[in-house]
């Protein structure tokens, strides 16, 4: 039995768990694996629940001081002492900013085998996928060691329920300092829209064709609707219609949703090294021959700028009704 | 798909597509088509960090940039799709007086082109980029209209460009081959149908190589992984309000600009990848490649150093990719030798930036056979057979590393070197030579006694070879040298309809005796220089051709573009049967008295003819005639006897203190002679009738190429007129692409230069406009940024009345 430990992240706001966990979880719940799943400062009474439904047998609850919590060198150590504590055989968590930032202090510390952007693990065997060049090539990767770490690709594995119950257990608050990171202050970021590209779901991305920034409004409402992260080409960013944080391509993010929808995009390959792993592309052009038409699973051609409020109002009643 | 067209161009990115939009645009509208064996941008137009400027060390070549830019700023209002131009500025910088010089170089050499540049001092370069650490720096130079496109966009808006002006664009259409009709239409198969056409351009990039297999040809384009970092956001950036700058730090191996809220740091590395030695595969399309990180560790430390925020921020993304590279990395452009209407526009490294130009100048060339401007700075046919693919491989790898290294005209790199070596080469070495290589010749420049200066100190100063070059030139003055020739272009052109022919192809009167010579340019169709030749008469249907080495792949194909079909003519290549080698001084006639049979006297061989005689034991063909001004013999011989005429001649030489001499002492004296020098004074921006070899121009013969264009050009005067400049300078000579400027006004530019040793003067030979070439008028020629003064001066300095040739 190998005891396997899943970092939680959490949503900044509402504080549930991020989406893209249950997917970890799945990936990680494998034969002859008890699986542990590691929580700062979390509501652990709502949070049980969500976690059981896809297997979580055991939630280790860290409580750090609030000043703490989002102190890198802090957290590292509070999750190695979880994990040396609970006797953990491998670590599981996410690729992302978070993610990159605290695995590779652990893999450092436990001088332990780190893969980072996994899009599938086999614990037994101790073999790691990663998507190399823009998602062009996989690479299979074999690890040894005590204790492995892998960085899970955000999206990567479809959530699958496994209802079990899980037991909390308790992390003795540790007595941690440092003199190496302090928090100054937190605040909120330019981001217009609220989902974080990289973990959404859904994406609307609108490009040359938004023409202004004004039109941005209706592609914001539209996302919100959808409950969609909202992205844009280079060209929109580069016209100042939108935030450079909003770019999504080879400058840009590189994003994984099951569903991406391009809005007077005409689709560069410069764009598609960003996106050309969704998993669905729905594509918005009034140019038939744009590149985006042909390399997507769905297409209207029709003018975004038309197109997209009437989206806003079908699924708005959709949604009533 | 249509089948048929006039011209078809082979792939989309952004040059394929700026030529094909220029083509539709100048009028060939519905019979362009372009073929794109994938999307557009996507061989490597899509990892092009997008810089443009107006920088390059090539004079042309910067013209070239300068249409790029204008057109680039005009798309968007002609197809309504922008293009994300920004204006930033660019700013080169130099750590060392040498780099100084070199900068220097392009400051005159921009203001001739009347462009916006400046110096700036460190103190200057800092206030315009914050973020740079100036320690180290002399200086540098600003262009304030440089600035940054997006490749894709700009490669989109010419696509629709060219679709507005009819042109058709197919993409995943891939070329499977090539073959030639009879007719000499070319008939291009694709896996979507045969097209047939007038002209083929291939802008194939990567696969441009394999493209010219399938016409039977090797160009000399390899790729190499080229890398830049785009770094995490800047706050700092994020929240100014103006743009940086571009920077490059050339002695740093690096280029710095901001992209969005970041930077991207781009380099050359010392050790430059070659990617896919073997032939880039027909499937590969915009791969990122694993960036070798600690292969450009070197150049992103450098980056650090200069620029400490990117030690502070890390890598949003490392875009490595593979680029095209040709020996000396220039483009190949222009017609392809020894094909008709197949055109290359390929080999680009920085083709984002010439791409609008290079399209418009094509375009050009094709329609009207002429290109608008010299192009033989990325002409295809400057490198010969000898650049095939193994010399490539060498060539390039030092190219890309030495890529941002300092430019000096003195300079001549070791590597893949020796090719090309006359049988003497031993001799040379023996004798000390420091070789230079010129169209894949080792050609000693000159001779150090044993122990001395056996390497030149690239400088864009009087170099270290100053005194040796000074005494070689005494040396043919006073006594009697050797110089090597034998990489002369050497053509031989006969049968029955030679003669006649021949009066067609140049301006000059094809000689009417046996054993005359005579200096017969050819020239383009609108009268300017096309090349350099001289005709010696052999017989009535047998002609001896002599070209400039470097053109000789440029002058045989326009030769053979033009022969008759009925099979009167007949053309043979003998540079590589023939070598040449010529005795120069005075004690000249006596050194050749000894080593042949038969009377040489000034009566029996006179100037400007020539005869067959024999050597020691080799027949040869020597020409009384050469580029020194002495009394001199240009010896011609079968190349496998050159060992035993450079004995016999040597021999013979001995009682009068025969020694070698070498091209820089060769170029020293011609400047002193006032004679021109292919591609300096004779390119295709002058007629002969602007310079002092109009009397080779005979408009009461025959037609022949170019007449009309001559006699336009009588009825309507000259703009310019070349002279002979004497300048004040003291260390640092014209070498060509100085300013020639008269009351703060410009009035003409230097086509070449350097020092006369013979009559110790610093000379330039330039075009000025006519008013001011009276002798005696003075101006200052501007050198290194600096103006120097100058004076017009009688043609030529030495000799005037060329009683030593004549002697």
């Amino acid at each position: 039995m190998k005891n396997i430990g899943i970092i939680i992240e959490l949503e900044s706001d509402s504080g549930k768990v991020k989406k893209t966990c249950f997917g970890m979880i799945t990936l990680a719940n494998q034969k002859n694996s008890e699986l542990f799943a590691l929580v700062v400062n979390a509501d652990i009474k709502t949070l049980k629940p969500e976690l059981e439904s896809f297997g979580i047998t055991n939630i280790v609850d860290i409580v750090l001081e609030p000043e703490h919590q989002h102190n890198p060198v802090i957290r590292a150590k509070a999750m190695i002492k979880a994990i040396q504590k609970f006797d953990i055989d491998a670590v599981f968590g996410l690729s992302t900013p978070t993610g990159k930032d605290l695995l590779p202090r652990m893999a450092a510390q436990f001088d332990a085998p780190l893969v980072m952007d996994c899009i599938s693990v086999d614990l037994e065997n101790c073999l790691a996928k990663t998507s190399q060049y823009s998602g062009k090539a996989i690479a299979t990767i074999k690890t040894q060691g005590d204790i492995q770490i892998f960085g899970i690709k955000p999206n990567a594995v479809e959530p699958v329920k496994a209802k079990t119950s899980a037991r909390v257990l308790k992390f003795d608050k540790p007595d941690f300092s440092t003199n190496q990171f302090q928090l100054i202050k937190t605040g909120k970021t330019d981001k217009d829209a609220d989902i974080d590209l990289a973990e959404a779901d859904i994406i609307i991305a609108g490009g040359r064709g938004m023409k202004n920034s004004e039109n941005f409004t209706a592609l914001f409402q539209c996302a919100k609707v959808l409950n969609a992260g909202a992205g844009a080409s280079r060209v929109a960013v580069d016209e100042g219609w939108v935030p450079y944080s909003m770019q999504v391509g080879q400058t840009g993010e590189k994003v994984n949703p099951k569903v991406y929808i391009a809005c007077g995009i005409s689709g560069s390959i410069q764009h598609f090294a960003g996106m050309k792993t969704s998993q669905m592309v729905i594509a918005i052009n009034s140019d038939k021959d744009a590149p985006i038409m042909s390399n997507s699973d769905y297409y209207v051609v029709a003018d975004a700028l038309e197109v997209i409020p009437e989206i806003t109002k079908l699924l708005e009643k959709t949604i009533k009704i | 798909m249509k089948t048929n067209a006039r011209a078809v161009v082979i792939g989309g990115g952004v040059i394929g597509v700026s030529v094909a939009y220029h083509l539709a645009k100048y009028g060939w509208k519905d019979e362009v088509i372009l073929l794109e064996k994938h999307e557009l941008t996507s061989g490597s137009t899509w990892m092009s960090a997008g810089n443009v400027s107006f920088f390059h060390p090539s004079y042309y070549c910067t013209q070239i940039n300068i249409k790029s830019v204008e057109i680039f700023k005009q798309l968007e209002a002609e197809t309504g799709q922008n293009v994300g131009w920004h204006t930033t500025g660019s700013i080169r910088t130099a750590d060392n007086p040498g780099r100084m010089d070199e900068l220097g170089y392009y400051y005159s050499m921009n203001r001739c082109l009347g462009m916006d540049v400046s110096y700036v001092t460190p103190d200057e370069i800092k206030k315009m980029h914050p973020f740079i650490q100036t320690d180290g720096l002399l200086g540098g130079l600003y262009w304030p209209d440089d600035g940054d496109v997006d490749p894709n966009s700009l490669t989109q808006a010419m696509a629709k460009g060219a679709r507005q002006h009819g042109a058709e664009i197919n993409l995943h259409t891939m070329v499977s081959a090539i073959e030639q009709k009879k007719s000499g239409e070319w008939l291009v198969k694709t896996d979507k149908g045969d097209i047939t056409c007038e002209c083929i351009v291939n802008a194939a990039g990567l696969w441009a190589p394999e493209v010219s297999k399938m016409v039977g040809i090797e160009i000399p384009s390899i790729a190499i992984t080229h890398t830049h970092i785009l770094y995490e956001k800047i706050n700092a950036i994020a929240e100014a309000d103006t743009m940086l700058p571009l920077v490059r730090d050339p002695d740093k191996s690096i280029y710095l600009r901001q992209e969005m809220d970041s930077l991207i740091l781009g380099m050359y590395e010392a050790n430059g990848q070659q990617w896919k030695k073997h032939g880039v595969p027909w499937d590969y399309a915009q791969e990122e490649i694993n960036p070798d990180i600690d292969n450009i560790s070197d150049c992103i430390m450098n980056g650090i150093e200069r620029f400490p925020v990117l030690g502070d921020t890390g890598f949003k993304h490392v875009t490595a990719g593979p680029i095209t590279y040709t020996p000396n990395g220039n483009p190949l452009v222009g017609p392809t030798a020894p094909l008709k209407n197949f055109f290359q526009a390929c080999g680009y490294s920085f083709g984002v930036t010439q791409a609008g130009g290079i399209g418009h100048y094509l375009a050009g060339w094709i329609m009207n056979g002429e290109p608008e401007i010299d192009l033989w700075d990325v002409d295809s046919r400057r490198f010969g057979s000898y650049a095939n693919w193994a010399y490539n491989t060498e060539k390039i790898a030092d190219t890309y590393a030495e890529l941002y290294s300092a430019f000096y005209p003195n300079e001549f790199r070791d590597a893949a070197r020796p090719n090309r070596t006359s049988p003497i080469y031993e001799y040379q070495k023996k004798a000390n030579a420091v070789f230079g290589d010129y169209y894949g010749w080792e050609c000693p420049n000159y001779f150090p006694p044993e122990g001395e200066d056996g390497y030149e100190t690239p400088s864009w100063r009087r170099s270290n070879a100053f005194k040796h070059v000074k005494n070689e030139c005494k040396h043919a003055m006073e006594k009697v040298g050797i110089i090597d020739l034998t990489r002369f272009a050497k053509t031989e052109i006969s049968g029955e309809g030679a003669f006649e022919w021949l009066n067609h192809m140049t301006c000059q009167n094809v000689p009417q005796k046996d054993g005359a010579i005579a200096l017969a340019p050819m020239l383009d169709h609108n009268g300017n220089f096309k090349s350099d030749m001289t005709i010696t008469r052999i017989s009535k249907d047998q002609f001896f051709c002599v070209t400039a080495s470097v053109g000789k792949k440029h002058d045989q194909h326009w030769l053979l573009e033009n022969l008759p079909t009925d099979g009167s003519v007949t053309m043979d290549d003998l540079t590589y049967k023939m070598g040449c080698l010529v005795l120069v001084g005075p004690d000249s006639r006596k050194v050749l008295e000894k080593s042949c049979h038969g009377d040489l006297s000034n009566e029996a061989f006179k100037f400007s003819t020539s005869q067959e005689i024999y050597v020691g034991r080799t027949k040869c063909r020597i020409n009384r005639m050469n580029y020194v001004g002495e009394l001199g013999f240009e010896i011609f011989h079968p190349i496998e006897q050159q060992v035993a005429v450079y004995n016999a001649l040597t021999d013979a030489g001995k009682d009068f203190d025969i020694k070698f001499i070498g091209m820089h002492a060769m170029n020293s004296m011609r400047l002193e002679k006032g004679y021109l020098a292919w591609k300096s004074e004779m390119n295709v921006h002058h007629t002969p009738l602007e310079t002092n070899v109009a009397w080779s121009v005979k408009l009461d013969k025959n037609d022949f190429i170019g007449k009309e264009g001559l006699i336009r050009q009588k009825e309507q005067g000259i703009d310019l007129k070349l002279v002979c400049l004497e300048v004040e300078a003291n260390d640092s000579d014209p070498w060509g692409y100085n300013p020639i400027i008269k009351n703060g006004e410009k009035i003409g530019m230097t086509s070449s230069g350097g020092y006369g040793h013979r009559v110790e003067k610093s000379i330039a030979l330039g075009y000025i406009k006519p008013e001011f070439s009276a002798a005696g008028t003075d101006m200052d020629v501007e050198i290194l940024g600096r103006a120097r003064k100058a004076k017009v001066v009688t043609m030529p300095l030495y000799d005037p009345e060329n009683k030593k040739m004549k002697s």
